[in-house]
């Protein structure tokens, strides 16, 4: 039975493509896009989550700690991961939950249950499973597994993807999956290379060979304003759409900065921390698409 | 005679004498030893004196009423049950007025008379009101708030009347009907008596109808103009007579006769209305506004009632429409439309607008549904007849068709449409139940023994043992309940007849007998359960803590109960983390699903040794769970000494924190076939109930094909976003949109909830 490092399942998930569907987040992901909005999904392995907003200072986590991560002074509880050998005392000590852990490991069938128990939600509403993260492609093993188990049981399957792993894989799952939820960030490569960590050569590459085998794919395309909002990435997602068949529908995901308080709790760091998009933004940015020809545009822009 | 400043219709209104109260006593003792019906009759032409008040902010029916302090009424919020005396109400008159020793004197005469006398109910002293029904019983088991079983007294809602043959028949109709009777028996036939009171009865609202027609010709109330009050004095010549020709007419009708029965169930109004209105409209005799007006204006009569009788009295009245069984589907579907625009626009607590649904209805019903809820009117309440008329078949024990016609009333009652009496007038509480299990029968509360002595702790060995001594306390309490409601119609029969409602209840008229003394079809009761789903969570939690995992004795959890979890937060969050009824985990679900059905079979069982047609309990939410759990010890579900218990059906709030999916397999798992109604409140952000009403429908299709038997919506706004921001624990479902993804509200960081508290909503 195949084990993998789940960090959330979310029931009755509507924004996840079609319909009411349970989307499994999976750990672990190759790119580091500065506007991440799970950062606790970047490593692979279980990690502690520090939200300090729910803690009472009490000083039990620095009590059962042997390695000294947790330190107090004046009135500020500080968590030093540096020397953290994921003991996981301090999570049970913890009273309040400020301190929790991202990431359990579960067998195929656990999620699989899970997963089943609304099956009659997915059947009246065109809905399903979905897999995201992190990139599910990371635990590829775990995914394929999740991927095959679901269609045997007849539900819907769409994985959510940053489209930067070898083709081989995707070739691997594709009687599997019925809908690619396919991340287009940045069209210049270069760029791509700093705003997330790796270039987008790959993934291009992918999502031309995803359509060529007439998969169905959702583009979904986060735009974080004076980021990757030039009118190039724009008018290039819309030539994308019109040279696909395969890409039933663009989705903009406008930036939020949820991602930045998870970011701290995990101990990573986002460069970008921004205003959130506001309503004019995303108006002139519809109307982009819309001057470049994009008919494709759905999904819940907002 | 009538004081002259009863013309506003508020129980606050100043009285200078009690001038009536001594009247209507005299009446009552004058008649004391005749037939109870008879007295009646005598009682009720003296009471509906000083009943009726003048039409107020341009009503377009007349029916406001006034209760006196002394009289006769059916439920507590039409003073009843029985015939009455407000004491302390009375007292506080005489205290504020100077009023000469004679006069002084023959007031305290006459609260001697009620107050020793046999024939009233309630005496605003408790244990008076209880006294006659609990003869013969053990003493010390009723005890309002800390015992396992509370009584409500002997109301009799749910009095759901055939106003669809008082419509058809007119009043002179119904009398020919009851004088044909009587033509077919001998003088001396015991029923005899009671057919001609009926008749009796039915000339008193004949005579009220016309003397308010009378007095408005008289008076012209305010803000009224001529031809408003011209119409209404039409209306009111024409239904004294003849039967209803208009929707107005019908309207009138009925609710002056339903004020003057008592009763607050107003039944399948699209059914007996739905007629009368399409011809209306048909005919050109009124425009869809205009019918809409007239159910604006009795809404806010409806409304107006509740405020007359008692205050904070809750009245639950509701107004059905939907559903399988009606004799005129299409013309009452229509009519059913206009009533859910009528509760949007007036967007008032009463009345409670319930719509049954079944697969193949007019689809327009439940769009129109889905539109008023989405308002946040809450109303209409939905409840799916593919589910229900088999289940109430069930458990009344009656045919599918007569299935059809069951009615929710209260605050989740079932009832059967003009054929059934069974009032929910005790209640148990099923978590004391517990706790008084693990106590050998003695409530740590009184220290006294209430329970049966069902053994030690230390002799529970096994989880069955325990839940068997459980059932047994369970079993004691319902067969106690059950004689309880037998008694209370045996005394109830010999009080009054209730004429009008047994007028409008089938077979009553055939039989020559009223409603409680075996004229209705079916003479049943119900017990209001608390507390179910706490005790599944509960007995879970033992399962897993004492006989699953060992981490517990029994007699240290009872401990730990005992001190409210204090110097054992440990296993307080221990118990926390064990999974709860609410997120479709089988364990906690089934748990609860057991429990249910103890409590249910143990209440149906009893119907049979007390001569009962049914008896059968239901989960519902009123302030009761509240007010029971406050005395009531912590139990082992992590819920703290005097937290209140979850509300009917639906889990602890808090305790649901797997999405609404989870959240609705898991109310659908309880067995319907064995109650007389659960009830589910739901909590929908208004984004994904309006904007994403395909997914809403999915949802709520979805859980009424696995199950689910009714749902109580509130669609939440704004200010809900600000009390999860206050107590998040509640608001675990609470499922916001964030940019491109959805995200629950509670788990953002602060300046997220703020930013979508500002942004999001409306």
């Amino acid at each position: 039975m195949q084990q993998g490092i789940v960090f959330d399942i979310q029931k009755c998930s509507i924004y996840d493509g079609p319909g009411i569907r349970t989307t499994v987040f999976l750990k672990g992901c190759p790119l580091r896009c500065q506007w991440c909005h799970n950062p606790e999904s970047w490593n692979l392995e279980q990690e502690i989550f520090f939200n300090h907003s729910q803690c009472n200072l009490c000083k039990k986590c620095e009590k059962v700690c042997l390695s000294g991560c947790h330190n107090f002074f004046e009135g500020q509880h500080i968590y030093n991961r540096d020397n953290c050998n994921n003991c996981n005392l301090c999570v049970n000590a913890c009273p309040t939950g400020a301190l929790s852990l991202k990431g359990n490991t579960m067998s195929t069938k656990e999620v699989i249950d899970i997963v089943k128990k609304d099956k009659a939600f997915y059947q009246n509403s065109g809905g399903g499973l979905t897999i995201s993260g992190g990139e599910p492609m990371i635990q590829f093993e775990f995914t394929k597994a999740l991927l095959k188990e679901a269609k045997q049981e007849g539900i819907h399957t769409c994985i959510e993807t940053c489209g930067h792993v070898e083709w081989e894989k995707y070739e691997e799952l594709l009687d599997d999956v019925d809908l690619f939820l396919f991340d287009y960030k940045c069209t210049d490569s270069k760029k791509h290379r700093n705003l997330t960590g790796v270039s987008n050569t790959k993934i291009i590459s992918n999502l031309g060979n995803l359509c060529l085998m007439k998969k169905n794919v959702v583009l979904r395309c986060p735009l974080i304003k004076n980021v990757n909002d030039d009118e190039n990435h724009i008018k290039s997602i819309c030539e994308l759409s019109k040279k696909y068949s395969s890409i039933i529908a663009v989705e903009i995901m406008p930036y939020h900065n949820y991602g930045t308080s998870k970011a701290i709790s995990v101990g990573v760091s986002l460069p970008i921390n921004l205003e959130n998009t506001c309503e004019e933004t995303k108006r002139s940015w519809i109307e982009q698409f819309h001057r470049f020809g994009c008919l494709k545009l759905g999904g819940n822009n907002g | 005679m009538i004081d002259k400043r009863i013309i506003n219709n508020n129980f606050h209104i100043e009285r200078s004498n009690l001038d009536f109260e001594l009247e209507f006593t005299e009446v009552f003792q004058k008649y004391q030893n005749e037939n109870v019906a008879i007295r009646e009759v005598m009682t009720l032409s003296k009471f509906f004196e000083i009943f009726f008040t003048m039409p107020l902010n341009q009503d377009l029916f007349v029916g406001r009423v006034y209760y006196p302090l002394v009289g006769f009424g059916t439920e507590f919020m039409t003073m009843g049950p029985l015939y009455y005396c407000k004491k302390s109400r009375i007292l506080k008159i005489l205290e504020n007025n100077n009023f000469d020793n004679n006069y002084k004197e023959q007031i305290m005469n006459m609260l001697d008379f009620w107050e020793n006398g046999q024939f009233i109910s309630d005496l605003d002293i408790e244990d008076e009101r209880k006294g006659k029904i609990y003869e013969n019983m053990p003493e010390d088991m009723f005890n309002a708030t800390t015992n396992v079983i509370a009584d409500m007294g002997g109301r009799l809602s749910g009095i759901f009347l055939d106003f669809d043959l008082l419509i058809k028949a007119g009043l002179e109709g119904l009398i020919a009907k009851v004088q044909e009777r009587i033509n077919n028996i001998e003088k001396n036939d015991k029923s005899y008596s009671l057919l001609k009171s009926m008749i009796k009865v039915i000339r008193l609202v004949q005579r009220e109808i016309i003397n308010y027609a009378i007095r408005l010709k008289e008076t012209m109330p305010p803000d009224f103009d001529q031809d408003s009050v011209q119409e209404m004095i039409k209306v009111l010549e024409n239904i004294a007579y003849h039967k209803p020709k208009s929707l107005r007419e019908a309207i009138q009708l009925t609710w002056i006769y339903s004020l003057m029965a008592g009763n607050l169930n107003y039944g399948r109004m699209d059914e007996y209305l739905g007629d009368l209105y399409v011809q209306d409209i048909q005919n050109g005799v009124i425009t869809e506004e205009e019918a809409l007006q007239y159910l604006m204006s009795l809404w806010k009569l409806m409304q107006s009632r509740r405020l007359s009788a008692e205050e904070m009295a809750d009245f639950n009245s509701r107004v059905i429409i939907g559903g399988k069984g009606r004799r005129n589907p299409e013309n009452a579907n229509k009519f059913a439309l206009v009533a859910m625009e009528a509760s949007r626009r007036v967007s008032e607590t009463e009345p409670q607008l319930t719509l049954r649904f079944y697969k193949g209805m007019d689809n327009r019903l439940m769009d129109k549904a889905l539109d008023v809820i989405g308002e946040g009117i809450t109303f209409p309440m939905l409840y799916n007849d593919d589910i229900n008329i088999p289940a109430v078949a069930n458990a009344f024990n009656v045919s599918l068709e007569e299935a059809e016609q069951y009615l929710p009333y209260g605050c989740g009652e079932y009832g059967l449409y003009h054929v059934a009496v069974g009032s929910p007038n005790c209640s148990i509480n099923l978590p004391k139940a517990l706790e008084v299990t693990l106590h050998n029968g003695i409530d740590p509360n009184s220290k006294s023994q209430i329970g049966l002595e069902t053994g030690k702790i230390e002799n529970f060995k096994t989880f069955e043992s325990l839940f068997d001594a459980y059932s047994k306390q369970i079993e004691h309490f319902c067969s106690y309940l059950a004689k309880r409601h037998a008694r209370e119609y045996e005394i109830q029969s010999n009080m009054a007849s209730f004429l009008l409602l047994s007028l409008l209840f089938d077979d009553c008229i055939e039989s020559g007998k009223s409603i409680i003394d075996g004229g209705a079809r079916y003479r049943g009761g119900i017990i209001e359960s608390f507390g179910i789903t706490n005790v599944g969570d509960s007995f879970n939690t033992i399962k897993e803590l004492v006989y699953g995992d060992n981490i517990l004795k029994l007699d240290e959890l009872v401990e730990i109960l005992d001190n409210n979890f204090e110097g054992y937060e440990d296993i307080y969050e221990l118990i926390k983390s064990i999974p709860k009824y609410g997120n479709d985990d089988e364990r906690a679900d089934d748990m609860v699903r057991r429990v249910s059905s103890n409590v249910a079979s143990h209440t149906k069982n009893q119907a049979n040794f007390v001569g009962l047609d049914y008896f059968l309990v239901v989960n519902v939410n009123n302030y009761y769970n509240v007010t029971i759990a406050r005395e009531t010890g912590a139990s082992a579900d992590g819920r703290k000494y005097g937290e209140p218990f979850a509300n009917g059906n639906t889990p602890t709030a808090g305790n649901d924190s797997s999405g609404i999916t989870s959240f609705l397999n898991s109310i659908s798992k309880i067995d319907p076939n064995e109650h007389a109604g659960y009830t589910h409140n739901m909590k929908f952000g208004k984004k994904l109930f309006n904007e994403e009403r395909k997914i809403t429908k999915v949802l709520l299709q979805t859980y009424f094909d696995n199950g689910g038997t009714q749902a109580m919506i509130s669609v939440v706004g704004r200010e809900d976003l600000q009390n999860a921001l206050k107590t998040p624990e509640k608001y675990q479902n609470l499922i916001v949109r964030v940019g491109g993804f959805s995200a629950k509200y509670i788990e953002l960081e602060k300046d997220v909830q703020l930013d979508i508290l500002n942004r999001t909503l409306f």
